[in-house]
């Protein structure tokens, strides 16, 4: 099974957080402040916590604990890439993945940056920095029952 | 999916990419996959795939940019709705500080992501 747990920014401001598994969305929230005359749905990045392997669970809710269950080695892998951009690593045409050092056995687990138009390294250290200290209550926010939000 | 949308640049950019193996209708639907995996998105629009048919130059290019297209699923279903023009136009009013011109498949292309709810996936620093 696959997943990913996103988080996007549009050129409006629109943030969009939320989960697939196996390409079918299963939870999203969005936040704008933009009204519909100025919407620009144009993406300024996306983050993405993916993984992919036999023992990752195709069922939301079991999924929200997986990823609660290893938030510690998300959190961190986050943190520590938030650190990277901080000392100027930069985001390039295509999108950039890192491993998540510390994930369970037989599974893919990666993060994913991509920044189609050039943005400062600085302001993705700022949104790795805090999905790595909220992800817990970001994954908390993932309802138990079945719906998008 | 993330609810995103991949437009004319991203596809032109990968196409020609300089891994890009096209040479048969297979390996250019393998290509698009990759593109798939790499954004975790097949959606585009109407007008983005013809704008990428346009720029076939034989009927060979032709072949190979539908097996590429293929791949994608046009998530407009191929309406092209009055609303959808009316607020391109409306985009297209629209004069940048810098005085540039606007496209009208990019003006189209953005008002109907609004209205499917997408966000656009662009290179292209003009789009308005």
């Amino acid at each position: 099974m696959d997943f990913c747990f996103y988080q996007q920014k549009r050129k409006d401001g629109g943030i969009r957080t939320g989960l697939d598994i196996a390409l079918r969305t299963v939870w999203e929230n969005f936040h704008t402040a933009a009204d519909e005359e100025d919407a620009d749905p144009v993406l300024l990045w996306y983050v993405d916590v993916r993984g992919e392997g036999d023992s990752i669970p195709g069922a939301r809710e079991e999924l929200r604990e997986w990823l609660l269950e290893h938030a510690d080695s998300i959190s961190t892998a986050l943190l520590s890439l938030s650190d990277e951009f901080q000392a100027g690593l930069d985001v390039g045409t295509w999108p950039a993945s890192w491993e998540v050092p510390d994930r369970p056995e037989g599974v893919k687990l990666e993060i994913v940056i991509s920044a189609a138009r050039r943005i400062d390294g600085l302001e993705i250290s700022h949104v790795l920095r805090e999905l790595g200290r909220n992800w817990i209550q970001l994954v908390g926010r993932i309802p138990r029952s079945i719906g998008v939000s | 999916m993330a609810g995103r949308l991949l437009d004319t640049s991203i596809l032109l950019t990968h196409w020609h990419g300089p891994r890009a193996r096209r040479r048969t209708a297979e390996e250019a639907r393998a290509w698009a996959e990759e593109l798939v995996r790499i954004h975790r998105t097949s959606f585009i629009v109407s007008p983005v795939y013809l704008e990428f048919v346009c720029g076939a130059q034989s009927r060979g290019e032709l072949m190979l940019a539908e097996a590429y297209l293929s791949v994608f699923e046009v998530k407009d279903n191929w309406e092209i709705r009055p609303e959808d023009l009316r607020q391109a136009a409306r985009i297209a009013r629209r004069v940048p500080a810098d005085g540039s011109r606007r496209q009208f498949g990019d003006c189209l292309i953005r008002a109907m992501a609004n209205r499917l709810k997408c966000a656009v996936l662009s290179f292209d620093a003009r789009f308005p």
